[in-house]
């Protein structure tokens, strides 16, 4: 990897939504979820959009308060991370495939852009497997009340 | 002095109009704490019926989010809708407390939203989780490790969670289901002839096939034996057939599934309850109604059963997956009639005593307020 190298969403294999700003992915064939928060939602949107390593350290810098030293690094070890889960590709655009966002005029606050995993989504999901009929009976049925007998 | 109630955002997977036995808890739950002071709104799903939004019970204000088919169907949509609404929900009711009742992952939007507005959270364990390590990438280990406190309604559960994230040894406790005495009183049991009932959604970890398998050996020692099982599910057909195999079919009898007030009738009816479970009960009602009702038990060493039913005392413990043993324990109550007659008046006050509902509002109470006081610190 170099400071040129472009990435791209692992499409066959994930979901991903960027949602207020925080991104949600989903790894379709194990069922686990990721989830990154302002800054990691940030550092995402620009490296599965084909922004090189290079250009989102360049946008981290420009959008928060941080040396552009300490984004490196957190750039770098949060893309190590995405690449280790297989939730990114390396990517043979020259580009990216949209603009990066603007400078704003004033930085937000940073904190260090970080990969939360939830490898027991699938599990927890199948703990209590829905069972129509069963525990979602109405109350009125249960009470043996008609609507009018309400 | 007017006093500034305290907010509790009551989150349950499904409530109102379901009847599992957490749902029906939660409408008792929620007007015996308003009448203490506190004020409540539920945040929970639709389930499979096609619910409003925004609904009221009883004047308890419910708000329905897409959290099962945001996550289950990985719907990004309603992810974001869930999201959104729970974020404006949590601004505008502004709780003090988020009261997580776990039986699904919902949990993971909490997390996602704590920003929008900053409250202790209490997770109320209600089905059995994983005992392994819980590491800091799964939902349940960040959920261990970010909860304010944790219940469980047994010690075995407790036991699970403290060995998933040992650190919520500081954090945690036992609080015991607790059930309102019956309207009923219980008739004398009667041995003669022998009724047997097993309760509960019919599902294989109910193990209701093992009190099937068991029938031939009790039906050999009393051929006036009858089980009934209350209850429906998808393994009632699987059940059916094995009654037809076992040559069972003038003993054993299926109502379907039968209304929450219906339970106590049935037990009345019934000479002793069976509880075969074979997967962890978090805690076991139906055992637990069953001594309400003077009944003695017989219940697998499974999850939170050996604490509701005391082995010799109340009932009998036995192993999970063993006809045979369950046919003896049977035999052995049938067999005793004064015996099991002072096992379930024991039982019936060991549930006076320890599974009463203001002990655990009581219970409840006193940790909200624990927490409100360490919120005021912070």
């Amino acid at each position: 990897m170099t400071g040129m190298s472009r990435f791209m969403v692992n499409e066959a294999e994930v979901a991903a939504k960027v949602m207020d700003g925080e991104a949600i992915l989903i790894d379709l064939s194990s069922g686990k979820y990721y989830s990154m928060d302002l800054v990691g939602g940030f550092v995402w949107s620009l490296l599965s959009s084909q922004h090189s390593v290079e250009e989102t350290i360049a946008a981290v810098t420009a959008h928060y308060e941080v040396a552009e030293e300490r984004a490196a690094t957190d750039v770098k070890k949060l893309l190590d991370e995405l690449q280790k889960e297989k939730l990114i590709v390396a990517s043979n655009a020259e580009s990216a495939a949209v603009a990066a966002p603007a400078a704003p005029a004033e930085k937000s606050e940073y904190t260090e852009p970080k990969l939360y995993t939830y490898e027991d989504m699938g599990d927890l999901l199948a703990l209590d497997p829905p069972m129509p009929g069963l525990t979602e009976v109405p109350w009125e049925g249960a009470d043996n009340k008609t609507e009018e007998g309400k | 002095m007017f006093k500034i109630k305290k907010r509790i955002l009551y989150w349950t997977q499904l409530f109102y109009p379901y009847v599992g036995g957490v749902e029906v808890l939660g409408t008792r739950f929620i007007p015996t704490l308003e009448k203490r002071g506190f004020e409540f709104i539920v945040v929970t799903s639709h389930g499979s019926l096609d619910l409003p939004d925004e609904d009221e019970h009883n004047g308890i204000k419910i708000f329905r989010l897409p959290f099962q088919t945001a996550l289950r169907e990985k719907n990004f949509e309603d992810m974001i809708i869930a999201r959104r609404r729970l974020q404006q929900i949590k601004q505008t009711f502004k709780p003090d407390i988020v009261h997580f009742n776990f039986t699904d992952p919902s949990i993971f939007f909490h997390w996602q939203t704590q920003a929008a507005h900053p409250a202790k959270t209490i997770v109320s364990i209600r089905l059995a989780v994983p005992s392994a390590p819980a590491s800091e990438q799964s939902l349940l280990g960040q959920t261990f490790r970010n909860a304010d406190w944790i219940t469980t309604n047994s010690r075995a559960m407790l036991a699970d969670v403290r060995q998933a994230v040992p650190e919520t040894v500081d954090y945690s406790s036992t609080i015991y289901n607790g059930l309102e005495q019956p309207k009923i009183s219980p008739d004398p049991v009667s041995y003669q002839p022998l009724h047997l009932l097993a309760i509960g959604r019919v599902v294989p970890e109910k193990g209701f096939d093992v009190a099937l398998a068991a029938m031939p050996e009790i039906l050999a020692k009393r051929p006036d034996a009858r089980l009934t099982i209350a209850g429906d599910g998808p393994e009632k057909a699987q059940l059916e057939k094995q009654v037809e195999t076992l040559g069972v079919q003038s003993a054993v009898n299926f109502t379907g599934w039968v209304t929450p007030e219906k339970v106590y009738e049935l037990i009345n009816g019934a000479s002793l309850v069976v509880v075969p479970s074979r997967w962890r009960e978090a805690f076991g009602l139906v055992a637990l109604q069953a001594s309400q009702m003077a009944r003695p038990v017989v219940a697998t060493e499974v999850g939170g059963l050996p604490e509701v039913v005391a082995n010799g005392q109340t009932g009998l413990i036995v192993a999970k997956e063993n006809p045979t043993e369950l046919a003896k324990a049977v035999l052995h109550l049938a067999d005793s009639p004064e015996q099991s007659a002072k096992m379930g008046i024991a039982g019936r006050e060991r549930a006076k005593e320890m599974f009463n509902w203001d002990k655990h509002i009581d219970e409840y109470e006193q940790l909200y307020q624990r927490l409100l006081r360490s919120a005021e610190v912070d």
